[in-house]
């Protein structure tokens, strides 16, 4: 496993989505936050300063889209990699979502919970 | 030659033309009589010309003799006609006259008792000496005979209207004139030594007649002279006019510069032809066409006018306007109309009628023109119209009830030319003209025109139809194209938000259907690659769960997506399937199911629901629905707020009252929201994982029920209330 202990921000509002990759990537050496909202994203991002953020897009109250916007306004997606992680998937969101500030896009359902964490790793590295 | 000879030969050639015209173009007893009663006068002109010349008392007495062969039979024809002329014939009253005419005659020839000298008169001729008591009496009844005639022509001058009071006028100022003038013969008998002048004014009677006979058909006898013949005779009287001119001026000249006159009267004569000719013969023609051709009008003129106006427009309207204006001004006909084929109808129909209608207008079949045309060839004399007034006179000689029947007709109608139109053989409209105004005839001239101007007219009614075909098919194309224009902008448009909605659709409900599969695919696979093996049993039995409420998760999305499908194929049936509810134990039911997840939201139900409110209904459908709408309710309002409840009954209905203090509806896609994969924008940012579907059940469920309804009232921002009223039992 990395020597480094990675720290991951999972931006989700599904609890058995947050137990399920949090308990793989833990597993596989990461250490995993969750947040729903962005005021928690932000609180994360300060204390803990997370080497990337995993951003669902179909949340409760605000979407995905807007908090990306914001952290891309305040240039965070500049420092802190930030990938669209989310189930809505068509080649013209994806597009969208790399303008607005994300690095990349990973359709959900194109990984495993074990492949997700090598994605992660080989991104990180 | 003495005047007296000169009279003769007038009243001789004037009496003997007319004479010929009645016999020869006359068809009736009346015309013969009437004609040879003219002759009777041709033979005293006769008589008289041949008395002027005469140079003994011999001969001069025998042309006396034969100059009263004719006047003794002027009244006893003229009586007669005059009864057969006004209808009041009396046999008896007749054969008297006849036997005294007879007795008259015997008297003349067989004995001196009428006529038995003559004497020298005027220094010119020799005229009857002093009466004798049979000449007395002759004049008695000469005189008689024609006060008689005066009298009653007079009367029924006074008594008739119409084309016979015309008539009558005429035949009394015809023979007021003769008489008059005639008269004067008898003076110098009685010694009255007046020059018997006043001889002249019998050819204006016969010329008056004649005129009558042209321009009015004076007793229905149809006569035109042909404009050629009218013509030379015009030539006749100018150059007759130019010889006298030769012969004033070479008699006038010739005293003075002798027998050189004739170079000099040449050239003025022929200065004179040159200069004056053609506006005389412009005058002549212009005289005698407007008083034996036309009325006031002017055929060429018209014809003109009617072919300008008709070749300058393609408005059928336009075209038959000028046509009825211009022929009924012209003939000043009590109406005029004309009819055009009217293909639909397979009839000919008014298009347009001037003057006083004295029937109402109706549709022509075909098989009634064909009926006049039947009549038209085996009666009348032209070849594409009809002249009431001809088949009354035809009736008259050939009475057929066929006849009298289309006789009846058209006067019934007031109608007094029929003019058919042709084109290429075939019927396309009628003309119809009333009797003149003035009660004339139609002349030749006139029934000319009118079939020129009904053969000009089919090519352009025929041409301004088509046009109008055209233009009706033009426009109609235009305005289908325009509709059907409309209809697919509309349709496009309904297919663009169809697409959009559908394209939504499509991306919630992948994310619906991904979101369980990748989490039951993701934990399947922690088991089997051992991941699952390093956490603890009751971890495991967690991830489990999760996997089986995410698979009950899919299959409501698919059930949603189905029952969508289904309602969305075929109308919601739901007769079979109706019942007996409590209606209040199934609120009751979806309130106490939904507490949980209200409570999670720090949401406070309350509920307002009345007890044992039955009504007819589907269970499991009646769940869905309201179950749809409750969850909406929930889902809908932010934390700590209210949902609000209530079953009551009005109306013998059983409402329902679902009420939110959630985002509302904006009032824009209020009209929309009861659609298939249809959501509020600003439920989308609230919700994104709602089908669009909720609703479009809902309504279809509820409309199911009989006597049910659903509606809401939102205002975006302050809440939603959805309302379901369904019949209580």
């Amino acid at each position: 496993m990395a020597n480094k202990k990675y720290k991951i921000l999972m931006v989700e509002d599904d609890p058995d989505q947050i137990l399920m990759y949090r308990t793989q990537l833990e597993i596989d050496g990461f250490k995993v936050f969750d947040a729903k909202k962005y005021d928690d994203v932000v609180k994360i991002l300060v204390k803990e300063k997370p080497d990337m953020v995993l951003l669902d897009i179909v949340l409760g109250a605000e979407s995905g889209e807007d908090i990306l916007k914001k952290l891309s306004a305040k240039h965070v997606t500049d420092v802190i990699p930030v990938i669209v992680f989310s189930n809505l998937k068509s080649d013209k969101d994806e597009q969208k979502y790399i303008k607005l500030g994300a690095r990349e896009y990973w359709p959900k359902t194109k990984f495993l919970p074990r492949q997700l964490s090598d994605v992660i790793m080989r991104f990180l590295k | 030659m003495t005047i007296f000879s000169l009279s003769g030969i007038f009243i001789a050639i004037t009496c003997g033309i007319t004479s010929a015209i009645v016999l020869i173009k006359g068809y009736k007893k009346s015309h013969y009589v009437w004609g040879i009663f003219l002759l009777s006068v041709f033979v005293w002109g006769v008589g008289d010309f041949f008395i002027g010349r005469a140079v003994d008392e011999t001969s001069a007495l025998f042309w006396w003799k034969f100059a009263y062969v004719g006047v003794i039979l002027i009244p006893t024809f003229l009586f007669h006609f005059t009864q057969l002329f006004l209808n009041k014939v009396k046999g008896y009253q007749i054969a008297i006259n006849y036997i005294l005419g007879i007795v008259l005659l015997y008297l003349l020839f067989y004995s001196d008792l009428f006529i038995s000298s003559v004497k020298y008169s005027f220094n010119e001729f020799f005229y009857l000496t002093s009466p004798s008591l049979v000449y007395n009496l002759f004049l008695i009844w000469f005189v008689s005979v024609f006060l008689y005639v005066l009298i009653n022509a007079y009367l029924a001058f006074s008594k008739s209207t119409g084309i016979e009071k015309i008539h009558t006028k005429y035949f009394f100022v015809g023979i007021l004139i003769s008489v008059f003038g005639g008269l004067f013969d008898f003076l110098p008998v009685y010694n009255y030594n007046i020059y018997p002048i006043l001889n002249f004014t019998l050819p204006i009677g016969a010329s008056i007649f004649v005129y009558a006979i042209m321009r009015h058909r004076f007793m229905d006898i149809r006569f035109i002279i042909k404009r050629s013949i009218i013509f030379t005779i015009l030539v006749f009287v100018i150059t007759g006019s130019y010889a006298l001119l030769t012969y004033i001026i070479s008699s006038l000249f010739q005293d003075i510069i002798g027998t050189r006159s004739m170079v000099f009267n040449g050239a003025i004569t022929a200065i004179a032809i040159v200069l004056s000719f053609e506006p005389l013969k412009k005058l002549l023609s212009k005289w005698t066409d407007s008083f034996l051709f036309k009325g006031s009008y002017n055929p060429q003129e018209l014809l003109t006018e009617i072919t300008t106006a008709i070749s300058t427009t393609l408005d059928l309207k336009k075209v038959l306007n000028t046509i009825n204006q211009k022929l009924f001004n012209a003939f000043h006909s009590t109406l005029f109309s004309i009819y055009l084929y009217d293909d639909d109808k397979d009839c000919f129909e008014e298009a347009v009628f001037i003057g006083k209608r004295t029937s109402t207008a109706r549709c022509l079949t075909a098989q009634e023109l064909l009926k006049y045309q039947l009549v038209l060839k085996k009666y009348s004399q032209f070849q594409n119209l009809i002249v009431t007034d001809e088949l009354k006179k035809e009736n008259e000689t050939k009475s057929s009830p066929q006849l009298v029947t289309i006789i009846k007709e058209l006067e019934n109608n007031g109608i007094g030319v029929t003019l058919p139109v042709f084109l290429h053989k075939k019927p396309i409209g009628i003309f119809f003209l009333g009797p003149k105004k003035s009660g004339d005839y139609y002349s030749r001239e006139d029934l000319n025109v009118l079939e020129i101007v009904a053969a000009q007219s089919a090519t352009a009614i025929e041409n301004s139809s088509l046009y109008k075909e055209v233009n009706d098919l033009n426009e109609n194309l235009q305005k289908k194209v325009d509709e059907q224009t409309k209809d697919i902008v509309e349709k496009n448009k309904k297919l663009e938000r169809l697409l959009k909605i559908k394209s939504e659709f499509l991306d919630i409900a992948s994310h619906q259907l991904r979101t369980p599969v990748s989490v039951i695919c993701g934990i399947l696979d922690m088991f089997k690659s051992g991941t699952m093996d390093k956490l603890p049993k009751e971890k495991q039995m967690t991830f489990i769960s999760n996997a089986f409420s995410k698979g009950q998760k899919l299959n409501a999305v698919i059930n949603d997506i189905l029952d969508a499908s289904d309602l969305d194929e075929k109308e919601l049936d739901l007769k079979n399937s109706l019942e007996d509810l409590d209606f209040s134990a199934l609120v009751n039911n979806i309130v106490t199911y939904n507490q949980p997840e209200a409570e999670q939201k720090k949401i406070k139900i309350s509920a307002d629901i009345a007890k044992d409110i039955m009504v007819k209904g589907d269970k499991k459908y009646l769940e869905q629905a309201v179950g749809n709408l409750v969850d909406n309710a929930v889902k809908y309002t932010p934390e700590n707020k209210e949902v609000f409840i209530k079953l009551s009954i009005i109306d013998k209905l059983a409402q329902l009252e679902i009420k939110d203090s959630g985002i509302g509806i904006p009032e824009k896609e209020q009209k929309i929201l009861f659609q298939k994969f249809s959501r509020a924008s600003n439920a989308k940012e609230l919700h994104t994982d709602g089908s669009g579907l909720g609703l479009f059940i809902v309504k279809k469920v509820i409309n199911a029920h009989p006597g049910a309804k659903i509606w809401f009232e939102s205002k975006e921002g302050q809440g939603t209330t959805f309302f379901v009223q369904l019949l209580a039992i």
